[in-house]
């Protein structure tokens, strides 16, 4: 219904040609939604046959993964080829208020939560229980995002400059209709 | 006669020691914290931004003005047509259990409009196991109806607002249908031309305000249009609100629906006009019913089963079997280690909220009744109708009004408690649950003060004159005449407010301090990362408060209209 002049929208805006272009070559033959919002609805309707290709955080599909590990649906990282930037990836952040009512134990937790012991797999870990790849280095992920195997991240932006760029992300995303229903 | 209408003034006017405005003081203070942050809003429409404006005239708010007008209007179409159909249909016919339907056809009032929307959805979409079969039986490009769209958010809106419209149309049709429908045929209509050339035109008054009222909540929803990615006004505000961090912008964008909003009063008392037809009928006598034979009565019950079955069974079917899954495998976490604090929180919330806008309904109330006379009563009703203004107002429209008034006076506040010694920085009103009070109370004091105002109807004023006879004084009447009488209207006042709390999502999300999660929060945030098993715990929850008032309502029968009237 609606696949069609998405479509056609979708080949004219070149932000999106450009995202895929360098890793799916075959872009004419994808059916492309931005009507659904929910990252776990969309690997469902990947599931279904609804569309080919989910855009999503990666955490969403290992949940489904850890639940079922014959769950059909599995990863692609774009962009990992010689010359190409590497897959986009977004950091889950901490910090601590003005308002703060005990400032040395809330740097004390947050040193702790970032620290080794509880970025390595265990059952109250942070990154594993939510099946995030941990940020200390020298931290493991857990065993289902090992089996996704290596892959490049994008860096060519730093993240402590990602802020300066919600704006027009959201900007985009409301262009595209992102997680709208006409 | 002359005698009479002169004595009557003459003891009202001998026995007050207060006199008239004194009276008004208080509830004019209340009905003035209501109308100020709303009226905050006002100001910024004729001070807009207006490069804002230009950017979202060309990008957004053309869709999202569309949106809300096809939402409204398609709502207000089904809801007519649901309700009014429906309506008529239990009162003008007898059918196989016509008696069960005409009570049971309220049950959709229960469920939130977002618990049925991500139902809805979960069912309905592609991935839905209703599609998903479809395909199975007729074809992979089989037709479908696309659930992600207007036609979806309407759909799900009409199923759980038809309610309104339908209660108010029965009851206008009891209070006029029989003597209507005798004339008519006497004067050789059918039944059916009666309905529509008589009945349906004298009901008029009451049908209308059960569509603006159900129009006006699907402008104000905002859950079930998030999960239905449609994007209306409403739904707008929270989203530049929640994800821009831009309060200009949705405090502009609230100002504009806010005068959606009183274009709506104003139609809906344009179309009403000052005629309230049906009370002139017979009141009393009951319309004969029709017996359904057949075919006849087959359809009219069948009607009724599948639309209850639409907007109630089936979600609820599908709500429980969802439960009973994540309750013995949960699939989000521990949902028991949290439960206990959600039920916590939304009772707490809803609680002192219904407490606080009942104490203050019954001043603005008392205040009213007390100074309305039959010359005299255009300023305590003008008191009135700024007091419940709210209840027409968008959550995401007290939200941003509220938030816009309180800010300077808590920045106020707080450094007064500072100099005081206070070394917490935190703000004492919008940082605490003060501001969602306050909201709760701007949203929903028109639910409190119209059970209220309904049930001081019944107190005379010759009661109160007995009671000052034998020497009572104010403070004792209210307590001992007027409080036991009103009991029933403040504790069903009480009722109503609670589940309206207990239910509300956009206020919630954008003035709740840090660490409040509700009930209806949970809901929301699960149902939007379709985890629909952990969503329907919560969802059950809220609906088994829900069922409360319309158990209520069930019973009151007829004199249920007064609870919702706004």
């Amino acid at each position: 219904m609606m696949d069609k002049a998405r479509q056609h929208d979708f080949r004219a805006d070149d932000f999106h040609a450009r995202f895929f272009q360098m890793s799916c070559r075959e872009i004419s033959l994808l059916r492309v939604r931005f009507d659904i919002d929910s990252d776990t609805r969309i690997i469902e309707s990947v599931l279904a046959g609804q569309c080919d290709l989910g855009v999503v955080n990666h955490y969403y599909l290992a949940r489904l993964i850890s639940g079922d590990p014959e769950y059909p649906i599995r990863f692609f990282f774009p962009n990992q080829g010689e010359e190409e930037r590497g897959a986009f990836f977004n950091l889950s952040g901490a910090g601590i208020t003005s308002a703060a009512l005990n400032y040395d134990n809330s740097v004390l937790f947050l040193e702790f939560l970032s620290s080794l012991e509880a970025q390595n797999p265990s059952d109250i870990s942070f990154p594993t229980t939510n099946f995030e790849f941990p940020v200390h280095l020298e931290a493991e992920a857990e065993s289902i995002l090992e089996s996704f195997g290596e892959f490049e991240l994008d860096l060519t932006y730093p993240v402590s400059e990602y802020k300066d760029y919600q704006l027009p992300a959201l900007d985009l995303l409301e262009r595209v209709g992102y997680g709208m229903s006409e | 006669m002359s005698s009479i209408s002169f004595t009557r003034p003459h003891f009202s006017m001998s026995f007050p020691t207060v006199p008239r405005w004194k009276s008004l003081i208080l509830p004019l203070l209340i009905a003035l914290l209501i109308v100020l942050p709303l009226g905050g809003l006002v100001i910024r429409i004729f001070n807009p931004t207006v490069e804002l404006w230009e950017k979202l005239w060309a990008t957004t708010l053309p869709t999202m003005l569309m949106n809300t007008f096809v939402l409204m209007a398609g709502v207000g179409a089904g809801t007519f047509v649901l309700g009014v159909g429906f309506a008529w249909l239990v009162t003008a016919y007898q059918f196989t259990g016509r008696a069960w339907f005409e009570r049971l056809l309220l049950l959709p009032m229960a469920l939130p409009a977002y618990v049925m929307g991500f139902v809805f959805m979960a069912t309905f979409d592609y991935a839905g196991p209703v599609y998903t079969q479809w395909r199975a039986w007729f074809g992979k490009d089989a037709w479908f109806p696309e659930i992600r769209s207007a036609f979806g958010a309407i759909l799900v809106l009409t199923l759980v607002l038809y309610p309104y419209v339908y209660l108010l149309a029965r009851a206008a049709f009891r209070e006029q249908a029989a003597s209507t429908v005798e004339v008519a045929r006497m004067m050789g209509y059918s039944r059916t031309r009666a309905f529509f050339r008589l009945i349906l035109p004298l009901a008029r008054p009451s049908i209308v305000a059960g569509v603006v009222l159900a129009m006006m909540e699907a402008m104000t929803d905002y859950g079930t249009v998030r999960f239905f990615g449609y994007s209306t006004l409403s739904e707008g505000i929270v989203r530049v609100w929640e994800f821009r961090y831009d309060r200009q912008t949705a405090t502009e964008l609230a100002a504009l629906l806010f005068f959606v909003a009183l274009v709506m009063i104003g139609l809906e008392r344009l179309f009403r006009g000052r005629a309230r037809y049906y009370q002139q009928g017979g009141r009393g006598r009951i319309l004969p019913r029709v017996k359904l034979h057949g075919r006849g009565n087959f359809l009219a019950s069948g009607a009724c089963w599948i639309l209850l079955s639409m907007a109630f069974f089936m979600p609820v079917a599908q709500l429980v079997a969802w439960g009973i899954g994540e309750f013995n495998t949960p699939t989000v976490g521990a949902w028991k280690a949290v439960y206990g604090t959600y039920v916590g929180t939304s009772l707490s919330l809803a609680g002192i909220a219904a407490v606080v806008v009942i104490l203050l309904a019954l001043v603005v109330a008392h205040g009213v009744r007390k100074t309305s006379s039959t010359t005299k009563r255009r300023i305590p009703r003008f008191i009135a109708r700024l007091a419940t203004l709210g209840y027409a107002m968008p959550g995401a429209v007290v939200a941003a009004g509220v938030l816009l008034f309180l800010s300077p006076i808590d920045h106020a506040v707080t450094d007064f408690a500072e100099t005081l010694g206070r070394t917490d920085r935190s703000l004492l009103l919008t940082g605490t649950i003060a501001i969602l009070i306050y909201a709760y109370v701007v949203r929903f004091m028109a639910v409190g003060f119209n059970s209220i105002d309904s049930s001081l109807e019944k107190v005379t004023p010759n009661m109160e004159q007995a009671a000052r006879t034998l020497g009572a004084r104010t403070q004792r009447v209210l307590l001992r005449v007027h409080l036991p009488l009103v009991s029933t209207g403040m504790l069903a006042g009480a009722i109503l407010v609670f589940v309206d709390v207990m239910k509300e999502l956009p206020v919630t999300l954008l003035l709740r301090p840090f660490g409040t999660d509700t009930l209806a929060l949970w809901t929301y945030y699960l149902a939007a990362e379709s985890f629909w098993k952990a969503a329907a715990i919560p969802a059950l929850t809220i609906l088994v408060v829900g069922l409360v008032p319309v158990f209520l309502l069930m019973r009151l029968g007829d004199r249920g209209n007064d609870a919702i009237r706004t």
